[in-house]
């Protein structure tokens, strides 16, 4: 399928804007736009850059702004395939996307509601429990579709501590089991303490049969050693897309005799973790360059504020993914 | 393969939620054309003023102002400075001394200011813009502006309706306000005559004008002349790193009204389709102004074409 053919896909994206840089909303914005996709920005925040640079100016929509532009948007009678939503600060500012979602999805079943649950990362939670209490509401509401937590979200929404395949398996069996509504379920990034060169990411899919099960499946990928701001975003970013890329390109019904390789979530995620790894190399060598000009030795680590996303527009018209799915049993 | 060199960009602008004018007109041909483009919104609406409704919010002059020294602390840099609507003269006053830091720490860089005062005879903002305006043309810095004829007009005192006045006023532009590129967007010398695009620029002492005959067709859209401002500062920056002949910027918005004419061409044609009829108004029903939105996103593989269809003439 060429991108002329495809339809022009309508999202509403709920996150954060930074004038300078690739996160929240502007690091999925240009990734979806070039897949073809009309991107509804409604930006939570205005900030010269995102936080990780230690210093930054800006303001916050507050709750009833957010609403208010909401109206707006109603007034003037927009419609969605998909809303998907981010990082949301503070307790009154979520509380008001979560209205706002839920209404959404009210009005028409069709829009699919793409929650990332941001609590936090690498062991580190950087929201308030209040924070953590409504996620957990949301996510029995009945009106998300997909959710992508990381491997930290995924245990303070279970519960379940994930240190291996099997743990991991129980989370997410856990998760549906406390989230029963949750259609899909994508674990963006998972690291093991005895494998650190590898990372997992893992989903499961509901089966609407005579009985209800989930078909679970993860994917293993070599890691890079540097950390990406941003790159949770543009994963969450393009996950929507190829969610409904392979679901409008999947034909027949989903059985529990499907093969993992044929469920459009994992084709999806697949092409996702594709992209995504063929964007962060590229960023990593535009920061091997930068070293090698300042003449600068390339520390075991590295820290990078911004994902080179223009310079890997190309990258974002991949098709089918490269990685091979495999079921936990 | 060598890595493809990052070039960044500061876009001033508004920002609606939905549809595509300011800043949602920019951003996304400049990244398609690999630039990185910081987006400073100036506002923070749910869609344009076309609809009738609109909500949301603005950025006062001391948010815009913020911001900017956000970005300066973390040394960001830039290789150009896109300017459009900016609400309200503070605003703007904020937005020129931004304009002539920005120049300053990078002398090399390009700033295209878009004059936006109103069209067609009608003032859309407020009297105190127009010296505002020009007190940043004053005191330097600016390397193109595109105005349509009635800012133009406002800018130089006069109304333009003869080639001699045209010249005139563009001699004006040029020399009083030292700014180096002049495109004026549409144009009509009397009642009937055809719609005009004008291409100024003073290279090396020389003004070299030249003229293109366009179709009457954008004025059913919104955000048409921040899409051209979009499209003309990547054509300008690509041809004064290397200018070859005084015809740098006639060969610029020849390709960019080419690309420009497309797009039209596109939304005109998904109008009449939704519609059942051509638009006919730039105000409207919102279900009518919905469908009248530029298809930027259908069109995303021109934004790179190099071909000029049109012809210039010689003022």
């Amino acid at each position: 399928m060429t991108k002329e053919s495809n339809r022009i896909h309508r999202l509403l994206s709920v996150q954060s804007h930074v004038v300078h840089g690739y996160v929240g909303n502007s690091a999925a914005t240009f990734p979806l736009q070039y897949r073809g996709w009309d991107v509804d920005a409604l930006n939570t925040v205005q900030f010269s850059n995102h936080p990780g640079y230690g210093t930054f100016k800006g303001t916050r929509s507050s709750a009833d702004d957010l609403k208010e532009i909401y109206q707006g948007l109603n007034e003037i009678g927009t419609s969605y395939d998909a809303v998907l939503t981010g990082y949301i600060p503070g307790d009154e500012g979520l509380k008001a996307v979560g209205e706002i979602c839920k209404d959404l999805v009210r009005n028409d079943h069709h829009v699919k509601w793409i929650l990332d649950p941001v609590l936090g990362d690498n062991g580190k939670i950087y929201v308030s429990e209040g924070n953590i209490e409504m996620y957990k509401q949301l996510l029995q509401s009945g009106y998300v579709s997909l959710v992508t937590p990381n491997q930290l979200e995924l245990e303070v929404l279970t519960g379940v501590q994930v240190k291996d395949l099997k743990s991991l398996e129980e989370a997410i069996t856990k998760f549906h089991e406390l989230y029963d509504t949750i259609e899909n379920l994508v674990v963006t990034s998972v690291q093991f303490d005895d494998d650190k060169t590898h990372l997992y990411s893992a989903g499961s899919t509901k089966i609407n049969e005579a009985t209800i099960t989930h078909k679970t499946f993860h994917f293993k990928v070599p890691t890079i050693n540097a950390s990406f701001s941003g790159s949770g975003d543009l994963f969450s970013g393009l996950l929507t897309s190829a969610f409904f890329k392979y679901y409008d390109r999947f034909e027949g019904s989903l059985t529990n005799s499907t093969p993992i390789e044929n469920l459009p979530l994992v084709q999806a995620l697949n092409e996702v973790l594709t992209i995504v790894e063929k964007v962060l190399l590229l960023t990593f060598e535009y920061q091997v360059e930068l070293y090698k000009q300042r003449g600068e030795p390339l520390p075991d680590f590295v820290k990078i504020n911004d994902l080179k996303l223009v310079q890997s527009r190309d990258f974002f018209l991949q098709d089918l993914g490269k990685f091979e799915p495999k079921s936990f049993n | 393969m060598p890595l493809e060199p990052a070039k960044s960009i500061l876009s001033i602008q508004s920002h609606v939620v939905h549809g595509y004018v300011g800043n949602k007109a920019a951003t996304f041909p400049l990244q398609c054309q690999g630039w990185d483009v910081d987006v400073l919104n100036t506002v923070n609406f749910s869609n344009h003023t076309g609809y009738g409704s609109v909500r949301g919010t603005k950025a006062s002059s001391d948010d815009i102002q913020a911001i900017y020294d956000g970005l300066k602390t973390i040394n960001c840099k830039y290789d150009a400075l896109l300017t459009g609507y900016i609400p309200g003269d503070q605003a703007l006053e904020a937005i020129g001394e931004i304009g002539r830091d920005l120049k300053q720490s990078n002398p090399d860089s390009i700033w295209l200011l878009d004059p936006v005062m109103g069209d067609e005879g009608q003032l859309y903002v407020s009297e105190t813009v127009i010296p505002a305006y020009k007190k940043i043309l004053i005191k330097g810095g600016v390397d193109v502006i595109t105005p349509n004829q009635f800012e133009a007009e406002l800018l130089v005192g006069y109304k333009i309706e003869s080639k001699d006045t045209l010249r005139k006023a563009l001699k004006e532009l040029h020399n009083k306000y030292d700014v180096k590129n002049v495109a004026i967007t549409s144009f009509k010398l009397e009642e009937g005559s055809n719609i005009l695009a004008v291409a100024s620029s003073k290279h090396k002492g020389i003004i070299t004008s030249s003229l293109f005959e366009i179709p009457l067709i954008e004025s059913y859209f919104t955000g048409v002349g921040d899409l051209f401002s979009s499209l003309l500062i990547d054509r300008i920056f690509r041809y004064t790193r290397d200018i070859k002949d005084q015809y740098y910027l006639e060969t610029a918005v020849n390709q960019v009204l080419t690309i420009m004419a497309q797009v039209l061409k596109t939304t005109t044609e998904a109008a009449e389709k939704a519609l059942g009829q051509a638009p006919k108004s730039k105000m409207g029903a919102a279900s009518i102004m919905k469908e009248c939105e530029l298809k930027l996103i259908e069109c995303r593989d021109i934004y790179e074409h190099t071909e000029q269809k049109f012809k210039a003439f010689a003022l």
